[in-house]
């Protein structure tokens, strides 16, 4: 099983930071550390580590995140790779030109941030959000999807899937002694082609956005914001614990405002894109 | 008639042979084990510290004249003694008569051999009484579960008993045989001659007796042998190398010679904690000192120990499966242990030794995890930005070090003094107290890390050695001259544990810089209230870094003739259950630790307890908090704070 995970480093959500107006750039106060290993990407190569595959790749989308890369490494990942593109800031990808190295990498699967849609649409595989408690059995993937609330339910998915973690999953300590023990190890760089203009993020998706996994309809959740922020990944994923209930109907202002928020999770509206 | 007696009169030459056969197949087996056995030693890391032989030696014969770590149990210190100092004069007998009986020289005669027959008799007398403490002590203790039901010991004390019984009836019954008048000079022989004569067993009848006597404690002398290095008779070897080394301060880390980066193995251990878990004498002094298993907590010190030994039994078995994660993380790394152990085993050091493992595989509670995520990203264990250190100076005139300025004297914070608010209230205390002084002093501010001591108690060596490093260089640019702290663990990580790293200044202690002042004359105080007062002494001032005086001293200025003591103070003295990251931590027992020292607190009687740690302050007003209703009549204070409480002056009030 060969198991692909995003990895990045972020802002430290927690610090007080301001912009430089000279350099435009974040600026921690004094004696902080401005950024840090993303503790979802952390959590994501924990998870993959419990799966016990044969090969675990760590990657991250541009420059910058070579500290989250080393966490990865420290923490079980067998290969670090940074992808960058051969455009002007090597941060603008092409999604065809992502989708295609993934699917050239013959990955089974993909744990990644907002980037797990995108590559599922893409390459047709199967697409879960929320999740937690990652299980591989031959071809298939099962979890626990957080609904919120403490409600959960058992999910599961053919492989290949692009799946992204609950986004509180717990980041296991990496030791500093196993930190070091990688430094030497090699990062990877791989340069793809830049997507040619804005918006960096692919076209609106014509085919159904994700492959899905069964035809029995999820139980309905405590409220239509839990049930959206659940399926995010797919309405149509197998559910096979926790109680069952008829998907009751929702009003059309319900389903307008899941409509909204569905696009702008995925970036597909120009505003609120993050 | 001249006083001696023919050297192994009555036993036959073959029997004779045999017993040199065995006792050198004897011999070879106790080689054999000890060989195999210092194999598995090897795997640990080599100590940096060298054994001097002759230092040793005179370390060893020091600790065996005195008995000193058997001091704090009187039974235990006369038990040991006797069975020892009987031993050896029993040993000694042997040796005179092998000398005699092989050398062809005859030197046990006259009045030589009276004193000899003397000595050897009330060596004997000794040991027997001592071994009949220590029968009785592993009776009555072990009803009390300070002794562990161990059939292997207690067999080996009915075997010494036996050797010594048989000797003893083996000369009673060569004396019993014409009782020559000078053999009132082995007294105890003499008895029991007396006692052969009353049953029968005298003049020609005692001889085939003497015989049987002779192969029977012949054959229980070799067993003894046999039994050396399979039974707890092996910390005649090991526990003699663990004392000729230097004690050690109790409490004291060494950096693994290896990075741990995998689960514990014996080679995350020196060689010399290995051989120590071969020293245990699982008498349970360490499990009575600990505050852990007081509580309730499932620490037990010794079970570490022998737990230790088990691996080196099956070393092919992991660690985990002989040590459970709760008792790993009830340390309050207080170090009462290591200061109890009568062989000078460093426990607290292998507890840290099997946290690094499971640090290193990630598999530690989720409160440690975070106290260390915290400290590795923002330097600090209470997850706050580290920006805000310096929030508790609000309203305070405080000098901060600029970039490289020089500083005579660095008032080292430290994160409770930062971020807690009790610790807030001490830092403020001492900054009221050296602004009074108008000492010239520094704080880091922002520039300030944690000084690594709770990570490196949790396991985590490199994130220790990290901040030890950013903070020496901050010493090192500023060529500070003395480091003054009011936490003790600062205190022990600056002055013990980072000279491993680099050179430091001097570091002190705020209850020996205020002792300081209030000498020179500097610091003057009124006498306070009528309320009686108490000090509870931290862990890591007075057992670590035996500081027991100088927080005495400068109560002594304010409270003196109205401090009492706890009966646990000084270097004795019972841990708050905040230390070794249990601040974060909260293994469940059926009690509290911080509940148990305020109930020793409630007991004296008095009105304020003084501390001088920030951690132990938060602790023991925990304790306070949880005793009952009508109790905790008291208050919670940092010498600092009770030193501006009694200032001469108004004007810092």
């Amino acid at each position: 099983m060969k198991v692909f995970v995003q990895v990045w480093c972020e802002i430290d959500p927690t610090l007080n930071v301001r912009i430089d107006r000279q350099t435009s750039q974040p600026v921690a106060e004094p004696g902080d550390q401005l950024r840090r290993a993303s503790l979802l990407g952390r959590a994501g190569v924990a998870a993959a580590a419990k799966l016990r595959p044969a090969s675990l790749t760590a990657f991250a989308l541009g420059a910058g995140h070579a500290d989250a890369l080393r966490y990865a490494l420290a923490a079980g990942a067998t290969r670090a790779i940074e992808l960058t593109t051969d455009g002007p800031d090597g941060e603008a990808f092409a999604p065809a030109a992502l989708a295609d190295w993934f699917a050239a990498q013959a990955a089974d699967l993909l744990i990644a941030d907002r980037l797990a849609g995108l590559i599922a649409a893409r390459l047709g595989w199967s697409h879960l959000a929320g999740l937690e408690d990652l299980q591989a059995e031959s071809s298939r993937l099962r979890a626990l999807r957080v609904l919120g609330r403490g409600d959960r339910e058992r999910v599961s998915a053919r492989l290949p899937a692009a799946v992204r973690l609950q986004s509180d999953s717990r980041a296991p300590y990496v030791s500093r002694a196993r930190l070091e023990a990688v430094a030497a190890q090699p990062i990877e760089r791989i340069v793809l082609p830049a997507a040619p203009a804005l918006p960096a993020i692919g076209p609106v998706q014509i085919n159904r956005p994700r492959a899905r996994v069964s035809q029995t309809p999820a139980p309905a959740a405590g409220s239509a914001s839990d049930r959206l922020q659940a399926l995010m990944g797919g309405n149509k994923s197998s559910v096979n614990a926790g109680p069952r209930a008829a998907k009751t109907a929702a009003t059309p202002d319900q389903l307008a405002e899941e409509f909204v928020r569905y696009l702008l999770h995925h970036g597909l509206l120009p505003i609120g894109k993050r | 008639m001249i006083p001696q007696r023919q050297i192994l009169w009555n036993v036959p030459p073959l029997a004779l042979d045999l017993l040199y056969a065995l006792t050198a197949l004897s011999a070879a087996w106790i080689t054999f084990w000890f060989v195999r056995r210092s194999r598995l030693w090897a795997r640990g890391s080599a100590a940096t510290d060298q054994l001097g032989w002759r230092a040793g030696l005179a370390r060893l014969i020091a600790y065996l004249v005195s008995h000193r770590k058997f001091a704090s149990d009187r039974y235990a210190w006369w038990m040991h003694l006797l069975i020892f100092w009987g031993f050896v004069a029993l040993l000694i007998a042997t040796a005179l008569v092998a000398i005699q009986h092989h050398g062809n020289v005859v030197f046990l005669t006259g009045r030589t051999y009276l004193l000899f027959s003397l000595g050897a008799d009330l060596g004997g007398l000794a040991f027997s009484v001592g071994i009949g403490m220590a029968l009785w002590r592993r009776r009555s203790q072990a009803a009390l579960g300070r002794l562990l039901p161990s059939p292997s010991t207690t067999m080996v004390l009915w075997l010494l008993l036996s050797i010594a019984v048989s000797g003893f009836a083996l000369e009673a019954a060569r004396i019993a045989r014409d009782f020559p008048p000078f053999e009132v000079w082995s007294p105890v022989g003499w008895v029991l001659a007396l006692g052969f004569e009353l049953v029968g067993l005298s003049g020609e009848t005692a001889v085939p007796v003497h015989r049987a006597l002779w192969l029977f404690h012949a054959a229980l002398v070799v067993g003894f042998f046999v039994v050396i290095p399979a039974t707890v008779l092996r910390h005649i070897v090991t526990a003699a190398y663990s004392v000729a080394r230097p004690a050690g301060r109790p409490g004291l880390l060494h950096e693994p010679s290896l990075p741990v980066i995998g689960p514990a193995d014996l080679a995350h251990f020196r060689r010399f904690d290995l051989l120590q878990a071969d020293a245990c004498l699982s008498c349970g002094l360490c499990a009575q000192a600990c505050p852990a298993q007081a509580a309730g907590k499932p620490l037990s010190p010794r079970s570490v120990m022998l737990s230790l030994r088990r691996h080196l039994d099956e070393p092919r078995t992991p660690f985990t499966s002989h040590v459970a994660d709760d008792a790993l993380w009830s340390c309050t790394a207080c170090s009462a242990c290591d200061l109890a152990c009568p062989v000078n085993i460093h426990i607290f050091e292998k507890i840290v030794a099997l946290r690094r493992g499971r640090v290193a595989v990630g598999e530690l509670p989720e409160p440690a995890a975070e106290a260390l995520e915290a400290t590795a990203q923002k330097f600090n264990p209470f997850g706050k930005a580290n920006s805000s250190r310096m929030e508790w100076a609000s309203g305070l005139t405080v000098p901060v070090a600029g970039d490289g300025e020089p500083v005579e004297l660095l008032y080292w914070v430290g994160c409770a003094g930062a971020f807690d608010p009790a610790g807030r209230e001490v830092t403020r205390a001492m900054i009221r107290i050296l602004n009074h002084l108008k000492v010239s002093y520094r704080v880091l501010g922002c520039s300030e890390r944690c000084s690594g001591d709770p990570a490196r108690r949790l396991g985590e060596e490199g994130l220790w050695r990290e901040l030890a490093q950013v903070n020496q260089r901050q010493f090192a640019k500023h060529r500070v001259q003395t480091v003054l702290t009011h936490c003790p663990h600062c205190l022990h990580a600056f002055k013990n544990e980072y000279t491993a790293i680099g050179p430091m200044p001097r570091v002190l202690h705020h209850s020996q810089w205020l002792r300081e002042r209030i000498a020179d004359g500097t610091l003057k105080l009124r006498a306070a209230g009528t309320e009686k007062l108490t000090f509870h002494d931290p862990c890591y001032l007075g057992r670590v870094n035996d500081e027991t005086e100088a927080p005495r001293h400068v109560l002594g200025a304010m409270y003196n003739g109205r401090r009492v003591e706890m009966p646990l103070s000084g270097k004795q003295s019972f841990c708050c259950g905040g230390g070794g990251g249990q601040i974060w931590l909260d293994v469940k027992g059926r009690d509290r630790i911080e509940t148990i020292r305020a109930r020793q607190v409630e007991e004296t009687g008095a009105q304020t307890v003084a501390t001088g740690c920030p951690f132990c302050r938060v602790m023991l007003e925990a304790g306070r908090g949880s005793l009952d209703s009508g109790k905790g009549n008291w208050r919670v204070k940092d010498i600092a704070e009770l030193v501006v409480e009694n200032l001469v002056t108004s004007e810092v009030r």
